[in-house]
Order: structure tokens, then C-alpha cells, then sequence
């Protein structure tokens, strides 16, 4: 299975149609069986809740998941004027994109300013790739499990990136 | 000593370390700050082997922040940790953690008015651990601790008014440290410290001359 959405203030049907449940703009995607959640988003205020598991619950543990976000506006990812306050941030809310599983991806290209994202992923050889341009930014990344590694730029002023790994 | 160079030693050093069987993360990454807004880098890499924070996954340049008011705080706390910091600006600040065998920590800033602050502890003489700090400009701090069993330490500081605050503790451990310039202080009661046993010391300070 492969979701493929597109998000733009001409091609903005489903984002209504979500917006017209929750009030916001927004996506949302539970994809236990998903091979690419590809995400490309035009405007300001989106939010986003991704899931991708594997293993029993899940797809098939051996055909790794890949989230591609590419955003561009303002306040995106998440609500959260107080994001990011302790050791390990146990709870990452803003954006919530989270992976389980082996060799998943997630990458991530944010244009603007005052975006928030969090990711999460569990298990081995994960991979998280992004890019921000842009001023007061903040991207979280926890990892658990072994071989797993963040690549990140930033470019703007006042940005901050929180990284946890840690192993099992 | 360009600051180039010394990117040079460290990465060679980073390269060269002893690797260990492990968990292998890795975080590279570069922050550019365009505006008086500096950025903010925290890495908590603790209970994991082998990780490794650098520009690349290849360890071949440090992990960057550029521009000014820049924080980095780094914790790395497995066997095998390796860490390759770079600030480059004005009133940076870079902290930094490697606790565990055969860790390596180095943290590089060039610029005035930047701190850097460096920990690196290791119990096994099998896998020691090097710290290694370099700045460039005027009016910088340093504190290094290194601590352990054939430990190494190198502090290397060029440009005036800068501050220091070396201490390597440990047998077999040796020490690099050079400070080139004029008006060279040590915060209070501290300074140079080193014990150890039949380890390598090397002391340079050279004054820049009369100032004009």
C-alpha cells in the first residue's frame, strides 16, 4: 500500500475534509501496512500524526517504511509555545511521527518559521534526515535500538535540535 | 596553528579511535545561525555503544554550528563514544561528555568570546580516551578534564585574553598543552593540573610581544 497525499491551498480536499473534524488542518495517517507515507504541505498551522509499525501488528518486518514530509509555511508540525523541556522528552507530541521496526526512514524538509517536529523511532538501522530553514524551529528526535542514526541542518536563527539515542 | 589543521588532527584522531562491538547511532549535523538568535544543540546519546556525533556518518568533519550565540551540549555516556564539535562565531558555548572505554571527545571553536567545556573519563587502559579542545580568537574559556588510565589530554588555546582550566588525571597519561598569546589567565585555584605516572607532558606558552 502506498499514500501519496498532497497538500496545497489548490489541492486541498482531504485537508478540508480533516479540518472540518478536529478544526485544523491536518494530517493524519495510521499505516500499519504502509511502504511510503510521501507528505508534501503549503501553508501555515498543519499538524501531523504519523504511525508506521512494524512486525506482527504491523507490515511486513522485512520491506522497511519511509516517511517523506516536505512542508513549507509557518507553526507547522505541532501546537506548542512550550515544546521541549526535559531530559529524554519522554512525551513528543508536536508533529508525532513514529516508526518501528528495521531500515525505516523518515525525512523531513521544513521551509518557515516557528515549526515544531517530533519523531520517534524504535528498533535497528533507522535513519532520520532533515532540513529547516528558517527561525525559531524545533526538531526532536528520539531513537532506541542499535545502529541508528539522525542527520540534520538547520539554517535560520533560534532553531534548536534535541537528539536522544539510546540503545535497548 | 589554523584552525583548519587542527579540524585535520581531530578527525584523525576521531577516525583512528578504537571501535568496540555495539549499538552504532550516529547524529551528524549542521546549525547555521543568520540572525542575533543563536541556535541550540542538545544530544543525549547515553546507555549505547559506539555512537558517534560528527558532520557525517564518515566522521570526516565535526558536527557544526556557525554564526553566533550558539549553545551545544552533548552527552555521551556508552563504550566507544566519539564526539567532533565545531562552533564558529561569537559568543558560542559548547558542552561536552564522553564517559565510557575508549571514548573520544573533541571540541574546536573559532571565534571570541566562546567557552568550551569538555569531559572525557575512561577506567581501561586497553581502550583509553583522549580529550581534545582547540580554540582560535581572543577572550575565550576552556575547561578539560580527562581522567583514567593512559588518558590523553591536549588543550590548545591562540589568541589573547583567553582563560583555562586543564586537568588530566590517571596513570600513563599524557598531556598536550599550548597556549599562544598575550594576557593568558586560569580561573582561580585552578589552572594546569596533572597527575600521573610515566606519562608525556608537553608545555608551550608563547607571548604574542608588546601590544600596539
Amino acid at each position: 500500500m502506498m499514500n501519496d497525499l498532497l497538500f496545497s491551498p489548490g489541492v486541498a480536499t482531504r485537508a478540508l475534509m480533516l479540518a472540518a473534524l478536529t478544526f485544523l488542518p491536518q494530517a493524519v495517517l495510521a499505516n500499519e501496512s504502509a511502504l511510503l507515507a510521501d507528505i508534501k504541505m503549503v501553508g501555515d498551522d498543519n499538524f501531523l500524526t504519523i504511525t508506521q509499525e512494524s512486525g506482527p501488528n504491523g507490515a511486513n518486518p522485512s520491506r522497511p517504511n519511509t516517511i517523506a514530509v516536505a512542508m513549507r509555511g509557518d507553526r507547522n508540525g505541532g501546537y506548542a509555545s512550550q515544546w521541549y523541556s526535559g531530559p529524554r522528552f519522554s512525551s513528543l507530541t508536536p508533529g508525532d511521527l513514529f516508526q518501528s521496526g528495521f531500515s525505516n526512514a523518515i525525512t523531513i524538509a521544513v521551509v518557515g518559521d516557528d515549526n515544531l517536529f517530533a519523531v520517534a523511532q524504535t528498533g535497528e538501522n533507522n535513519r532520520v534526515q532533515g532540513s529547516v530553514t528558517g527561525s525559531f524551529n524545533q526538531f526532536a528526535a528520539t531513537q532506541t535500538g542499535s545502529g541508528n542514526s539522525v542527520g540534520f541542518a538547520q539554517t535560520g536563527q533560534g532553531n534548536t535540535i534535541v537528539v536522544s539515542q539510546n540503545s535497548w | 596553528m589554523r584552525g583548519s589543521v587542527l579540524s585535520a588532527l581531530l578527525m584523525g584522531a576521531i577516525t583512528a579511535s578504537p571501535s568496540l562491538a555495539g549499538s552504532n547511532n550516529s547524529v551528524d549535523l549542521l546549525q547555521v545561525s543568520t540572525g542575533q538568535f543563536g541556535n541550540t544543540l542538545t544530544i543525549d546519546q547515553s546507555g549505547a555503544d559506539n555512537s558517534l556525533v560528527a558532520g557525517d556518518r564518515l566522521a570526516l568533519t565535526p558536527a557544526r554550528q556557525i554564526g553566533d550565540a550558539n549553545s551545544g551540549n552533548i552527552t555521551v555516556s556508552g563504550d566507544g563514544g566519539r564526539v567532533a564539535f565545531g562552533q564558529s562565531g561569537l559568543g558560542n558555548d559548547a558542552v561536552a561528555t564522553v564517559t565510557g572505554l575508549g571514548g573520544l571527545g573533541a571540541i574546536e571553536q573559532v571565534g571570541r568570546g566562546n567557552g568550551a567545556s569538555l569531559t572525557v573519563e575512561s577506567v581501561s587502559a586497553l581502550f583509553p580516551s583522549e580529550g581534545v579542545i582547540g580554540q582560535f580568537g581572543n577572550r575565550n574559556t576552556a575547561t578539560l578534564t580527562v581522567s583514567g588510565t593512559n588518558v590523553r589530554g591536549t588543550l590548545l588555546q591562540t589568541g589573547s585574553n583567553n582563560t583555562n582550566s586543564l586537568n588530566v588525571s590517571g596513570q600513563d597519561s599524557s598531556v598536550v598543552f599550548s597556549q599562544l598569546g598575550n594576557n593568558l589567565t586560569a580561573p582561580s585555584g585552578e589552572g594546569v593540573s596533572v597527575f600521573t605516572n610515566a606519562g608525556n607532558v608537553s608545555i608551550t606558552q608563547t607571548n604574542f610581544g608588546t601590544l600596539r
